[in-house]
């Protein structure tokens, strides 16, 4: 994947496969290309990268009505039901006087979610639209997303362990609600945008504004 | 690959090959994934929307135990509607429940369809709702889907007897008071259980109880008209001849009562219920062999004498045959004549001498003048002369002028009679007036006298014996040898042999002579009385 823009018009890109150097012409946009010795597909940049963060950051949105609307899990004790949904469970935490628990689920289920759609799309518009924002900062943030991306599937995991652990029939039990596979496919779709975005766009502005 | 389109103006190494470049990108399948992703939102939408049904509006006088957004409603346990919100009411008398009720149900909910909550129920004789001990309550419903449209409802406080999935009949009885019943109490048929009593009630008069049961289904076809429901309360104890019985169905119904019923072999043909028919509830299996009636009529009767052994429960009769009873003997105050009244209030049964139920009003009234204007009227007898228990029986008497009933008193007043009794008791008390009279006490006196002077009599009798036996003995053996010696001379003296003997035989005969006139004589003046002034009568 590695490319480097060096003389006027012409460009040097390598075969992730069989490390090929070869020159493409700056003109090149929008086309498939392909390895001349191996036949391997290469690529400057990640192929679609906007359109496709665009599409996961999407799907997270829509994902992410039904994972707050529907229960994440039901829980039994002593034959009382009681479904929560992401936003009960907090304020039943709250209200239980469990400020912690409830700050760390509120922040794992409802900020990091919401944040990391909001910072993907601040960065895709900010590479469309041509932004002279520091480049620096814009990948100091997407960075951030890396980084805090994996940390929303925190709930997931605790219902998972939670199933597994409380199942003493009914006397207590848990079981998982249509909730968390929607919480589920919004962290998924966020960390598919992320992957699909490729900061380099950052910086192939600036560069296209030295020329 | 094979076309090569080398780009104009390009200066090349030429050991570095060029990238092999093909036409435009074909559009990312990638917009499949928020495509898919709105599908599925769009499909939970629209069911979310298909599945929600109308919101209903019920009332309770309590919230005990509902939740609003948990407590689900429930038919035959399945969900059916979850409870929204838990508010009062603007006059805070009661709390209005409003719940969203599954769209497959929205057709059952009628102004025929009940919600009542059901909650942990223990009592005598049975517990129900065990699970929402630990569950929390939920909202019953009971469908109907006749009756009008209508969301807004009105809970019911318990939960109904007769339910829409629960076949059978309701029946109404009568009786005189409810016992140990309570709503819930077991009905049975041959002591299986097969119904409950549900629903308890004064009567409107205020003197009789309104007991309904209900009969599942298909022991409701049991219930015939003649059939006889008894209170099956308690134990049925009873000492006869034979011993001492005791009946009891079990031991829940010795706790909570219970309701019995049997359809007797009888003259009557036992026929459909008619759907306003009325049940008498009889206190007891026994009581059922003393048929009584619902029928009453109520009448005033003042009596001139005592009206003492007469007391509510005691019989009113027609010569003999029990047609009601007493229901009271009071004591009222005239203040116009300034008598003291002893009216004496009766219950009739009319069904006993066959008069038709319902025809009361005027017809009744009518016929009763024409009974009470030919002689009805009412008579006090005496049922026991030891203790002077008294009863009122009727019959007709003849009249010198025709009687009529009275309508000024809260019941019509029906003439009577002065008993046959009444007049034994004054004419006893005129004898007893008379004995009175007489001067016992003077004369006990009198008697007393006269036996006091003969034990004094007796005694100077007594004190003269001792006298005679003392002083009089001796003289009376002296006087006696004399007596003796003087016989002796006389002896010698008047012997045939002598002549004073002669003369003596002579004497005697002439004696026995005169004594014959003399009888003769004394014969006549017997026979003739008058001719001792008069003279022999020729």
């Amino acid at each position: 994947m590695t490319a480097d823009s060096s003389a006027f018009g012409v460009s040097y890109i390598q075969c992730q496969v069989c490390s090929l150097v070869m020159t493409i012409s700056d003109q090149v946009r929008d086309s498939r290309l392909e390895c001349s010795r191996c036949g391997a597909f290469v690529h400057r940049r990640k192929p679609n990268s906007l359109v496709r963060t665009w599409a996961f950051l999407l799907a997270a949105v829509i994902f992410y009505i039904p994972a707050n609307l529907y229960p994440i899990m039901q829980v039994t004790t002593f034959g009382y039901r009681q479904s929560d949904t992401i936003l009960s469970g907090v304020r039943y935490f709250i209200l239980d006087g469990m400020w912690p628990l409830a700050l760390i689920v509120f922040v794992a289920s409802v900020v990091v979610p919401v944040v990391k759609i909001g910072l993907l799309s601040t960065l895709v518009v900010s590479v469309q639209r041509q932004s002279q924002w520091s480049p620096r900062d814009r990948v100091r943030l997407y960075r951030l997303v890396e980084v805090v991306g994996r940390w929303s599937l925190v709930d997931i995991y605790v219902v998972t362990i939670l199933i597994a652990l409380v199942h003493l029939g009914s006397l207590a039990m848990i079981e998982v609600e249509q909730g968390a596979l929607f919480f589920g496919a919004v962290v998924v779709s966020t960390l598919l945008a992320a992957q699909s975005f490729d900061p380099r766009l950052i910086w192939d502005q600036i560069e296209d504004d030295h020329e | 690959m094979s076309d090569d389109p080398a780009p104009s103006g390009a200066r090349q190494d030429e050991e570095t090959p060029k990238v092999i470049v093909h036409d435009r990108a074909r559009p990312s399948s990638v917009w499949l994934v928020p495509l898919v992703a709105a599908l599925v939102g769009l499909y939970l939408a629209s069911t979310a929307w298909l599945e929600k049904g109308p919101q209903i509006s019920i009332t309770f006088e309590s919230a005990e135990g509902l939740i609003a957004g948990q407590t689900k409603l429930k038919y035959k346990r399945v969900d059916v509607g979850v409870v929204d919100t838990v508010e009062l009411t603007d006059d805070l008398s009661r709390v209005e429940v409003t719940a969203t009720m599954s769209s497959s149900f929205a057709r059952y909910l009628t102004s025929e369809t009940r919600f009542w909550v059901v909650r942990a129920h223990v009592s005598a004789g049975q517990i129900s709702g065990l699970d929402t001990v630990l569950s929390g309550v939920y909202l019953a419903v009971d469908p109907s889907r006749e009756g009008d449209w209508t969301r807004d409802f009105v809970g019911l406080e318990k939960a109904p007897v007769m339910t829409s999935d629960k076949p059978g009949t309701l029946f109404d009885l009568r009786a005189q008071d409810l016992g140990s019943l309570e709503i819930g109490a077991p009905v049975y048929y041959r002591w299986i259980r097969v119904g409950q009593v549900a629903g308890v009630e004064l009567g409107e008069t205020g003197d009789h109880v309104s007991v309904q049961v209900f009969i599942e289904a298909p022991h409701d076809r049991r219930v015939r008209s003649t059939t006889r429901f008894w209170n099956a309360s308690g134990l049925d104890v009873a000492v006869t001849a034979k011993g001492l019985q005791i009946d009891s169905p079990s031991l829940i119904s010795v706790l909570v009562g219970g309701v019995a019923f049997e359809t007797p072999a009888s003259m009557t043909i036992a026929r459909d219920v008619p759907g306003d028919m009325v049940f008498l509830l009889y206190p007891n299996k026994q009581a059922l062999r003393q048929p009584r009636y619902l029928e009453k009529r109520r009448f005033l009767l003042y009596f001139d004498g005592s009206v003492a052994g007469l007391e509510a429960g005691s019989n009113v009769e027609f010569r003999g045959v029990k047609l009601g009873q007493v229901l009271e003997v009071d004591l009222t105050f005239n203040e116009e004549t300034n008598e003291i009244l002893t009216p004496v209030v009766i219950e009739i049964e009319p069904e006993r001498f066959g008069m038709e139920i319902g025809i009361g009003g005027d017809e009744e009234i009518e016929r009763l003048r024409k009974m009470v204007a030919g002689g009805f009227q009412a008579k006090l007898t005496t049922t026991s002369l030891l203790t002077g228990e008294k009863a009122v029986n009727f019959d007709f008497y003849e009249l010198e002028k025709p009687n009529k009933i009275m309508f000024h008193d809260i019941y019509p007043i029906l003439p009577t009679v002065a008993s046959g009794f009444d007049l034994i008791t004054d004419r006893v008390a005129r004898i007893i007036e008379k004995v009175d009279r007489v001067p016992i006490e003077s004369i006990g006196k009198n008697l007393d006298e006269v036996l006091r002077d003969f034990s004094e009599m007796l005694d100077e009798i007594k004190s003269l014996a001792g006298v005679a036996s003392k002083d009089l003995l001796p003289s009376l053996v002296t006087s006696l040898a004399t007596l003796e010696n003087t016989l002796s001379s006389i002896d010698a003296v008047i012997s045939p042999e002598s002549v004073v003997g002669h003369d003596f035989e002579r004497l005697v005969a002439d004696l026995a002579k005169a004594a014959r006139s003399i009888r003769v004589l004394t014969e006549r003046l017997e026979e003739h009385p008058e001719e001792l002034l008069r003279g022999k009568a020729e």
